[in-house]
């Protein structure tokens, strides 16, 4: 074992994590509930009801779904992926991240993140550029996660997620329901993926019977 | 390669250069803790094997063998001793620097 198949077996385990879809379908969710927040504020007409609250009820939505996504996310990997490909609970920061890597990515989305919202708010017509600009970081995200953990499907939702981004000012919507497409449209890519892969992951695999999983006493070492 | 870099090699830890235990150290090195099947699952090794591997590592004081309950269903959690991750680290090292002493490796 060289220090090339180190990083790959690390990258292995690491990928295991996204191996069953449950984190793409937790996604999905957050997604359709951001996205379905957005439609009822145009359909409701809650904007012009509530003002000021909304982006409290904004960041309070955003904050749910997380903690929402976190804990379906964990409840089911008890259920389906515990009894099939076993438990490990994941370093937050494994030791392969640089603190230096950390902090240019965390500036490097502050710059993106101020110059889009400075863009905006200093040319009111630019507005149409913000579903692409969503998209693109959804994208970009997407094939981050592919290429870190070595998984092809992060590529293929990237890329949809960008060509998502385009489409949406075509429909010609107003900001909010804008808002509304790109994070629907995002829930329905990573639904279908969360979808495919936790249907070939239970085709694949087969639960494991209690006494299977426990360490065995007095084995010795076999050739293998 | 000179006879500093050789003498490298010869110092790199037994416990951990071989490779199926390798594997399980760094599966471990990537996780707070896992439970067997886990490491079953992701080092592709025969139960009995595992199990020779982790008991070795286990009198090497590398790792902690736990055997506790998930609900009613018996489960066996391992994790690395903070003396198993710095053998794990400083092995990494030595190899690191052996392969970087290695002709065309630079």
């Amino acid at each position: 074992m060289n220090n090339q198949s180190i990083h790959e077996t690390v990258k292995r385990t690491q990928r295991s994590w996204f191996e069953d879809g449950l984190w793409d379908l937790g996604f999905a969710c957050l997604c359709m509930l951001i996205g379905t927040y957005y439609y009822l504020i145009e359909a409701l007409q809650l904007e012009n009801r509530l003002g000021m609250v909304i982006p409290l009820i904004q960041i309070g939505i955003i904050l749910l779904a997380f903690w929402g996504m976190g804990k379906g996310i964990a409840y089911l990997k008890q259920r389906i992926t515990q009894p099939r490909i076993g438990y490990a609970s994941f370093r937050k920061n494994p030791s392969t991240q640089s603190r230096r890597a950390r902090a240019l990515r965390g500036m490097l989305v502050g710059v993106v993140v101020g110059g889009v919202a400075g863009l905006i708010a200093s040319n009111p017509s630019t507005e149409y550029l913000l579903p692409i600009i969503m998209c693109v970081v959804f994208g970009v995200m997407a094939v981050w996660l592919g290429f870190r953990f070595g998984l092809l499907r992060f590529h293929i939702i990237g890329a949809a997620c960008v060509a998502l981004g385009f489409v949406i000012p075509l429909l010609h919507l107003n900001m909010t329901l804008s808002m509304a497409a790109v994070f629907i449209g995002e829930a329905i890519i990573w639904l279908f993926s969360g979808a495919l892969t936790l249907a070939i992951f239970l085709q694949n695999t087969t639960p494991h019977k209690p006494e299977e999983q426990m360490l065995d006493d007095g084995h010795s070492i076999e050739e293998e | 390669m000179t006879h500093p870099e050789l003498q490298k090699m010869a110092d790199l830890d037994r416990m951990i250069h071989e490779p199926a235990r390798l594997m399980i150290l760094t599966v471990l090195s990537t996780v707070n803790e896992a439970d067997f099947l886990f490491l079953l699952h992701n080092t592709g090794l025969t139960r009995g094997n595992l199990s020779a591997h982790l008991s070795k590592l286990e009198a090497a004081g590398y790792i902690n063998i736990q055997k506790t309950f998930r609900g009613k269903l018996p489960q066996t959690l391992l994790s690395l001793t903070p003396q198993g991750q710095s053998a794990y680290d400083a092995y990494r090292k030595q190899l690191s620097q052996i392969v970087q002493a290695l002709p065309g490796e630079k």
